[in-house]
């Protein structure tokens, strides 16, 4: 998720995670500073002249290079640090895009709130966000504490059962963002993946259009063996599929799931194979999430319910 | 069967048996009559260096239908200049012979020269020397093909491939990891996921068969990872978003584990 050179976390394509690169470049810095500080001392301490040693070893140094100097630089940093990164949690101050992220065991509820905080678009797993603007996440749990981490937009901020906490995201320029559950929430933590998408604002107005306006789900004349699969096999009783008659709560929410980029949390690439191979049998995928695995169905009922659920979009 | 056999300067051609498989390394359509089951009459396109099977019952071949078959294997021959056509259990009979021109027949996916950059190149020099000096019959022969070769163009153009041979297995496994085939199948090297839905391919090189039913050579593996439910049509596994390149790639990968 995170591979490739640079880091994510030295990558940064906003402004809130670049102020988040620039603190962790001066703690660097300060790093290496201290360092060559201390191997200086150890140097004097092994080799240096008697004279030197000895001053070394006095009470004046300890005073000042102990207590004095690090108070010093870590309250510095720390007002610093603070302040660099204050904005991330900034209040909703009227217009900005509202997002509800609530952290689920193992994967992440989505849904896009209007101005008076009301659910309209819901979706999982995945963000979509105008380029250049700065989105308020309210970043909930429903379960056990998890951690909302997308290192190239922002900061790394827990959803703690009971509480709403609020985020800042932004990118500069369209492009795709992998995030990461970074607070160990059980089982397949390490299989909790998220994308966030920025598009151009206008093309990002039009996505947002078109999913308020969706009454009805897509069924081609090829998906609809599928449609009733869906129903037939017990999928909706956690799944959601808006203008259906699947509105289960428990798992991700699937009425957009066939123009998404990843399955099974940000960790899949998505396409026919792998929501074949997901549905059949997810927990040789990903271990103990909480879909059974439907090693029952046939090769033609999978090609079906995969046919259905990738014209989804 | 159709079976195409060096014999001096030329190849032949005869119609007996009941599977074969036709090689060519370009894209090919073949079409055939012959009777069987319906669903194999229009038998679709191979890509470059990929074999197929014919699934074809052949109960008889008359002496028009050899004829046919010698039209096939002229056009995938003309259209690649190296191409022939083989079957596993060439019947015995000597009759219905068609005499096509061919140069080798035994050029499988593994062959140090098959499908090299020089050979191809040679090989296209000798096509267009021989569309250049057809005459009487196989000029009739070639016109038969006509219809074999425009089919074939309304295809997109086949990509340049390199014989498997020369195909990239780091690449295969960059792809397999990019598509995730681990989601169903338990493949050596790749660590996560290692998925139940489909057979594990460790060790594939020793395997018999191919999704139970295929002859287990390179290029028909290359072709079925990409496109499987054109060779088995009730295959659970589906079409994989890959190119032919990527395929044959992916192919080298997997008969490059040696199985635990």
């Amino acid at each position: 998720m995170f591979s490739g050179w640079p880091p994510p976390i030295l990558d940064p394509a906003g402004p809130y995670a670049s102020a988040i690169s620039t603190l962790s470049w001066i703690l660097f810095a300060m790093a290496a500073l201290v360092l060559a500080v201390v191997l200086a001392a150890l140097y004097v301490a092994l080799f240096g002249r008697l004279e030197l040693q000895r001053k070394l070893g006095g009470k004046r140094v300890i005073w000042f290079g102990g207590i004095a100097f690090p108070l010093v630089v870590l309250t510095g940093l720390l007002i610093y640090g603070l302040s660099l990164t204050r904005h991330l949690t900034d209040p909703i101050t009227g217009d900005e895009l509202r997002v509800r992220i609530t952290g689920e065991m193992w994967w992440w509820r989505v849904a896009y709130l209007d101005n008076e905080g009301r659910e309209v678009v819901h979706d999982a797993n995945e963000l979509h966000i105008p380029a250049g603007r700065p989105i308020v996440l309210e970043l909930q749990s429903a379960d056990v504490i998890h951690s909302f981490w997308v290192p190239r937009l922002s900061g790394k901020l827990d959803m703690v059962p009971g509480r709403r906490n609020l985020m800042r995201i932004q990118a500069d320029r369209p492009g795709v963002f992998g995030g990461q559950c970074a607070e160990y929430c059980g089982g397949p933590h390490a299989l909790m993946g998220f994308t966030v998408i920025a598009h151009e604002p206008g093309a990002f107005q039009r996505l947002m259009q078109s999913r308020l306006n969706r009454r009805r789900a897509p069924a081609p004349p090829a998906a609809v063996a599928g449609a009733q699969l869906f129903e037939a096999a017990g999928c909706a009783a956690c799944h959601r599929i808006a203008g259906t008659r699947a509105n289960g709560l428990a798992g991700p929410d699937l009425t957009h799931v066939g123009s998404r980029r990843t399955l099974g949390a940000g960790i899949l690439p998505n396409n026919r194979g792998t929501m074949m191979g997901w549905i059949g049998n997810s927990q040789a995928i990903k271990p103990n999430n909480r879909m059974p695995p439907y090693t029952l169905l046939s090769s033609d009922q999978l090609t079906a319910l995969a046919t259905y659920l990738e014209a989804q979009k | 069967m159709i079976e195409a056999k060096r014999r001096g300067g030329s190849a032949w051609v005869r119609g007996e048996g009941q599977a074969g498989i036709i090689r060519c390394d370009r894209l090919a359509l073949v079409r055939t009559e012959l009777p069987g089951d319906p669903r194999h009459l229009f038998m679709l396109a191979a890509t470059v260096g990929v074999s197929f099977q014919l699934p074809l019952e052949i109960p008889r071949v008359e002496a028009g239908e050899a004829r046919r078959a010698g039209a096939v294997a002229a056009s995938v021959e003309s259209m690649t200049g190296e191409a022939g056509i083989v079957g596993p259990r060439f019947g015995a009979a000597q009759r219905n012979e068609a005499a096509v021109r061919g140069e080798s027949v035994d050029r499988y996916g593994f062959g140090v020269d098959a499908g090299s950059e020089k050979g191809r190149q040679s090989d296209q020099r000798e096509i267009a020397h021989r569309f250049a000096t057809l005459s009487g019959r196989r000029l009739f022969r070639a016109a038969a093909t006509v219809p074999l070769l425009m089919a074939a163009a309304c295809k997109a153009p086949p990509e340049p491939h390199p014989s498997i041979a020369l195909a990239d297995p780091a690449n295969g496994k960059a792809v397999i990891e990019r598509v995730g085939c681990g989601s169903c199948h338990d493949i050596p090297g790749i660590d996560w996921p290692k998925g139940t839905m489909g057979p594990s391919l460790d060790g594939l090189a020793r395997r018999g068969l191919v999704a139970g039913r295929l002859p287990n050579r390179p290029d028909v593996l290359a072709f079925y990872v990409r496109d499987a439910p054109a060779l088995v049509p009730d295959s659970a596994m589906p079409a994989m978003p890959i190119t032919g390149t990527e395929a044959r790639d992916v192919a080298a990968y997997l008969y490059g584990q040696e199985g635990r």
